[in-house]
């Protein structure tokens, strides 16, 4: 073992197995650097077993036991769709969707306020087609109505004549 | 549903006060720390029909407190500015000796607290779980979901970082 496999193995010696914990001893004994660094893991140790002594405590333990109760809902049971529900309750998904839905609608805005898109590698003004507009698919338009217009016409001669 | 509450009562009793150690040590806040405790309280009660009885109770509570406070911290809403703790809340740490003895003590405890609190959200809830709570290694793997790798990694991070902190700030003191 060398002093940089020892490295991280000290500060987590006693989380270690004993076989590892044997490795790292074997370099300890051999190396001066790595022993002071065990010795400050140790003195950390000894100033978190200190700090352990002294707890944490509400203010008063039986106002948060009734702020807890009074909290808690009449006849809430979890249903599928209250858990499926919950989880946009952490706060960090809530701020993310937030963020999608106004980049969303500042891209829908910023788009709709632009000129129409214009193919801009035409060779000629006559080449050019303006999208966004419909006067392209009149000619398409045009071309389906009128055949139906001449059967329609068609069909009134064939009934005129008939009735002569 | 009277004797429900009147049960869940005796649980909130017995337990709230470690959840608020693990809250508070994470948070360095009373208010968000007891809101936190309170909303773990309330997704049990309110997730209590999915409750397998594989899990312990209070494994499964502990773990919807921690996720809790790793997500308030992922929250980009809450400033996690280096908090100070000052005197009055200081004074909420309770410890059982002298008075003298007590104050080293809590004067102790407040600079770690803040060490504590310059370490990033995994890390800090590792060192707090497995340091400050003595909570063993497979209990705190289980309790944030990470394999005994990624703890060791996080916890070894951590530690140096808190003596770093402790060498600059401690000694100087």
């Amino acid at each position: 073992m060398n002093c940089d496999e020892a490295e991280e193995e000290i500060w987590i010696f006693h989380e270690l197995t004993l076989a590892e914990q044997k490795q790292v001893e074997v370099h300890l004994l051999e190396c001066v650097v790595c022993r002071e660094k065990m010795k400050q893991a140790g003195e950390l140790n000894a100033l978190v077993i200190q700090a352990k002594t002294t707890y944490p405590r509400p203010k008063n333990e039986q106002a948060l036991t009734d702020r807890i109760m009074r909290a808690l809902p009449e006849n809430e049971q979890a249903t599928l769709l209250t858990l499926a529900l919950e989880v946009f309750n952490r706060p960090w998904l809530q701020n993310s969707l937030r963020t999608a839905a106004i980049l969303l609608i500042s891209i829908f805005v910023w788009e709709s306020v632009q000129d129409p898109i214009q193919l801009t590698k035409a060779l000629s003004e006559k080449n050019t087609v303006e999208l966004n507009s419909f006067d392209f698919i009149k000619a398409y338009q045009q071309k389906r109505t009128t055949p139906q217009k001449i059967t329609y016409y068609a069909r009134y001669q064939k009934i005129k004549k008939a009735s002569i | 549903m009277a004797g429900d509450r009147q049960a869940f009562s005796q649980l909130v009793h017995s337990n709230q006060g470690y959840l608020y150690a693990i809250a508070y040590r994470y948070l360095s806040n009373e208010d968000e720390a007891e809101d936190a405790v309170q909303e773990a309280f309330v997704k049990l009660w309110k997730n209590f029909s999915n409750y397998r009885e594989e899990v312990k109770l209070t494994t499964w509570l502990y773990r919807i407190l921690v996720n809790h406070c790793l997500d308030i911290k992922k929250s980009s809403a809450r400033r996690f500015q280096n908090h100070r703790l000052s005197i009055e809340e200081a004074a909420n740490f309770s410890t059982g000796s002298t008075p003298h003895l007590e104050m080293e003590k809590k004067e102790i405890a407040c600079l770690l607290q803040q060490a504590v609190d310059e370490l990033s959200g995994k890390q800090k809830m590792v060192f707090v779980l497995r340091d400050m709570e003595g909570l063993e290694v497979g209990e705190v793997c289980n309790l944030m979901e990470l394999s005994e790798e990624q703890m060791k990694s996080n916890l070894y991070h951590a530690r140096k970082k808190v003596q770093d902190w402790m060498k600059k700030n401690y000694e100087q003191d």
